[in-house]
């Protein structure tokens, strides 16, 4: 397998000078997805769950998606669809969606602006770990900085590193366990799954709520984008 | 035994009169330096149950917290300002091109980057881990044999090494494996691999983890130079592209393609580098010391000068120590273990005038050239996904790969188009006749940076007896020790194979489509001041005979045989690859000769 695979990334040598050009993404169609407005749409509208402004809620299921990458959410459709994220809800929802569809819906998204829904009160000591974790990582644990990868203050870096700002801390949290299980295979070499393993679950917590602290890029309240709310005073 | 007078080594502190050094418990093995060989010296040794001190000028660093983003990002910081290297307010070195000029201290640095701190240069390296060929090791040898005595111009004192590479062939293995090497092996144990460099030598095994993911500007110079009839491979890299453990059990994580390789550290563990790879395994075994912003200025020798007691070195507070070993190995960059030698008075220093000595003779650089191909606005080369050795290469010009006798001159280059960082500041290829400033060097800058390819060539280095290192008898360092004095100038072989190499390179450049091509073609005397690489070789050569070596084949001083020299000063002259391979190849070679012969009977090894 090792030797095919070797093989295989000898021939991509030459292949990627002839990558196809990539689509282009129709927004009113992904919107007509969203609201499940489509003639004939028979899967669930994705507004159900994530809203029709893309915040999601706490509940750890629905992520936010407002402003998230189009490329980002794009692969994630894809690999629901391939079963290396698999989830009961989200894998036959993309599985009855084109790529085409897929590529729509997220950059439909992607282009939203949402408002601040506000900081949920977190415990101080436990948001210091997180910020600690997320600015330097851990030598005791041998984990990278969050943020070398997620960007400064989890903003996120295009096209392929997720936001995490104001992302549930609920959601994160389920992530890092769906990684730890082997549920979710789906990220460039296991990198989430390595750091995963390392962490507790009390560096999860802490790091997931530190994020959540943080304001969204594409939320609404142009004073609080991408700032800091360790450096606020609590609401 | 030629010996300067000692007061050459003496301490200005010492002279007057202020201090006594503090004499430190004895030790087994005493390290010069904690960067690559210093790392995997110290661990070795560690493990087989010797007492070993490690003494680091630099400070200590790690993955976490020192390399993490976005600090270590800061472009203007590292590779601007060379956050990682060598204090030159502290110590440099004074330069001039020909033995009758007035030589002058490098204030700056500017053609190489010595580093300092724990990990030395293998922080921040790119990772492009070439093995030097066959014909290397036995160059002049070879070059006889093939092209006949007087092919070797008289002025080229061309050596063989000593050592063989079939010798060498599980050590080079065990270095790759130790670092997580990512490439595609060309011959497997005499057997031509496809997708790998056919001209390479043998190895015993595949590489540890498969290549890097190749870039576009690597693409399409693959595609040019196939259509020319060469033979492109993936650059073999220090960048892991997967988990991987190696044999000490320290795991090393893949690489993002970020572009932060040269001039920085890594944040990703992505990086093979003492931090990673080896200090992490030995830092907590009770048979090692590291002691840091420990300066060595003196290695010092008996009343009969037949073997070295141990080094003295100066501490942060200014406080001299003298730290006693059975066996003292110099692990520093390749200028500083000549230097350590001269200023000790170990040896005889080379005299260009006579010819006489040895230390400091041989000094060798690389011969680097450069062509840029810009492209229409179609084609995007988003050179800010990079790796330190993201890169294609051939090597059909390299060495001993192609024939000799039409050209005239001896070595060779690889051609590479690597893509190692679209960094803001030093990343702006424009065109030839571009204004250097101004409102259309910045449309440039804006219509070319996502739109050009950079190649380079690689080249190999040949000594002549005017290049050389030597004390400066003018300027000193802050420790009161003369500096090194480099005395060079590209040799007239090396010009030659450098225009061979540029034409060759040329051909494979207008063949890649591009509306435009700049080239940047090795001209006048050699220039201290732009950067062009960091591998400097020679001034403490191994070889086969005392006459003209400073080490034996088992990096072993012939004066002293409990003095070992470890690094790229004791390459004879410098093939065109990068060192950092045979650098770790000759690290195993050594510990090998040391732990299971040394020291069960000390004494010469030859």
């Amino acid at each position: 397998m090792l030797r095919l695979l070797r093989q295989l990334a000898a021939t991509t040598l030459l292949a990627l000078a002839a990558a196809p050009a990539p689509a282009q993404p129709n927004i009113a169609n992904g919107q007509l997805i969203a609201v499940g407005g489509r003639e004939g749409q028979v899967q669930t509208a994705c507004f159900r769950c994530h809203g029709i402004d893309g915040a999601g809620d706490s509940s750890g299921a629905f992520p936010r998606l407002t402003g998230q990458f189009t490329e980002y959410t794009l692969k994630q459709m894809r690999d629901y669809a391939n079963g290396s994220r698999p989830n009961d809800i989200m894998t036959p929802i993309a599985q009855a969606l084109s790529e085409q569809d897929w590529l729509d819906v997220s950059a439909f998204y992607a282009q939203l602006e949402a408002p601040d829904l506000g900081r949920p009160a977190f415990d101080v000591a436990a948001l210091q770990r997180g910020a600690d974790l997320s600015a330097s990582g851990s030598a005791e644990r041998g984990v990278q900085a969050c943020i070398n990868c997620h960007g400064p203050a989890g903003i996120g870096i295009e096209p392929h590193y997720p936001y995490l700002a104001g992302q549930f801390a609920t959601y994160m949290e389920l992530q890092f366990r769906f990684w730890k299980e082997g549920v979710r295979r789906n990220d460039h070499y296991g990198v989430m799954t390595d750091i995963a393993n390392r962490l507790t679950d009390e560096d999860v917590r802490a790091v997931s709520i530190y994020f959540e602290s943080l304001r969204p890029p594409g939320s609404t309240d142009p004073d609080l984008r991408g700032s800091d709310a360790a450096s606020r005073p609590e609401r | 035994m030629y010996l300067l007078p000692r007061e050459r080594g003496c301490l200005t502190a010492r002279k007057q009169g202020g201090f006594v050094a503090k004499r430190m418990k004895p030790v087994d093995a005493v390290l010069v330096g904690v960067g690559w060989t210093g790392s995997i010296l110290a661990k070795e040794f560690a493990d087989a149950g010797l007492t070993v001190v490690g003494l680091e000028r630099g400070g200590f660093r790690q993955t976490v917290p020192d390399f993490q983003a976005p600090g270590i990002h800061d472009e203007l910081r590292y590779a601007i300002r060379y956050g990682l290297m060598q204090d030159t307010s502290r110590t440099t070195l004074t330069f001039r091109n020909r033995p009758d000029e007035q030589a002058l201290p490098m204030r700056q640095l500017g053609s190489f980057l010595p580093g300092t701190g724990v990990g030395g240069a293998g922080v921040h390296w790119n990772g492009q881990t070439f093995r030097f060929q066959p014909a290397d090791f036995v160059l002049r040898t070879h070059l006889i044999e093939r092209y006949g005595k007087q092919f070797v111009p008289d002025d080229l004192p061309i050596q063989d090494w000593g050592v063989t590479y079939d010798e060498l062939e599980p050590y080079f293995d065990r270095f790759e494996y130790l670092c997580g090497i990512a490439g595609k092996a060309g011959n497997i144990k005499g057997e031509i691999q496809p997708g790998g460099n056919p001209f390479e030598g043998w190895r015993s095994r595949e590489y540890p983890l498969p290549p890097m993911k190749q870039a576009h500007a690597g693409a399409l110079f693959g595609k040019a130079a196939a259509s020319l009839g060469f033979h492109p491979f993936p650059v073999p890299s220090a960048n892991l592209t997967d988990h991987y453990t190696n044999e000490y059990g320290l795991t090393m994580k893949p690489c993002m393609y970020c572009g932060y390789c040269e001039r920085f550290g890594c944040e990703h563990f992505a990086k093979a580098s003492p931090q990673i790879s080896v200090l992490p395994a030995v830092l907590n075994n009770p048979n090692f010391t590291l002691r840091t912003h420990a300066n060595v200025t003196r290695v010092n020798f008996d009343a009969k000068a037949r073997r070295a007691t141990g080094v003295t070195y100066v501490d942060a507070q200014g406080q001299e120590f003298e730290q006693p070993a059975e066996m003292v190995f110099l692990c520093a960059f390749a200028h500083h273990n000549p230097h350590l030698m001269l200023v000790s008075g170990i040896g005889e220093p080379y005299d260009p005038k006579t010819g006489r000595g040895n230390v400091g003779r041989n000094y060798t650089y690389q011969t680097m050239s450069s062509v840029s191909v810009f492209y229409n606005e179609e084609v995007n080369i988003n050179p800010f996904m990079g790796a330190g050795a993201l890169g294609t290469a051939i090597d059909d010009f390299n060495g001993e790969n192609f024939d000799h006798g039409p050209h005239g001159f001896v070595g060779g280059a690889y051609v590479a188009a690597y893509t190692t960082g679209g960094r803001p500041i030093q990343h702006h290829p424009v065109p030839e006749g571009t204004p250097r400033w101004g409102l259309e060097w910045k449309q440039a800058v804006a219509r070319h940076y996502n739109h050009t390819v950079g190649i380079g060539s690689h080249g190999s280095s040949m000594p002549h007896p005017a290049n050389y290192l030597d004390l400066d008898p003018t300027y000193r360092d802050a420790w009161g020790l003369p500096l090194l004095r480099l005395t060079y100038d590209f040799p007239e072989n090396d010009r030659r194979m450098a225009e061979f190499l540029a034409d060759r390179m040329l051909e494979i450049a207008n063949a890649m489509g591009g509306e435009q091509v700049s080239e940047n073609r090795l001209g006048g005397r050699y220039s201290i001041v732009p950067y062009q690489t960091t591998h400097n070789t020679g001034g403490t050569i191994m070889g086969i005979d005392p006459q003209t070596s400073v080490v034996n084949r088992y990096l072993q001083s012939w004066d002293l045989p409990n003095l070992f020299v470890m690094g790229a000063s004791v390459f004879p002259q410098n093939p065109g690859y990068n060192p950092t391979d045979t650098v770790g190849a000759l690290t195993y070679w050594t510990i090998d000769a040391v732990l299971n012969r040394y020291v069960k009977n000390p004494g010469p090894l030859v």
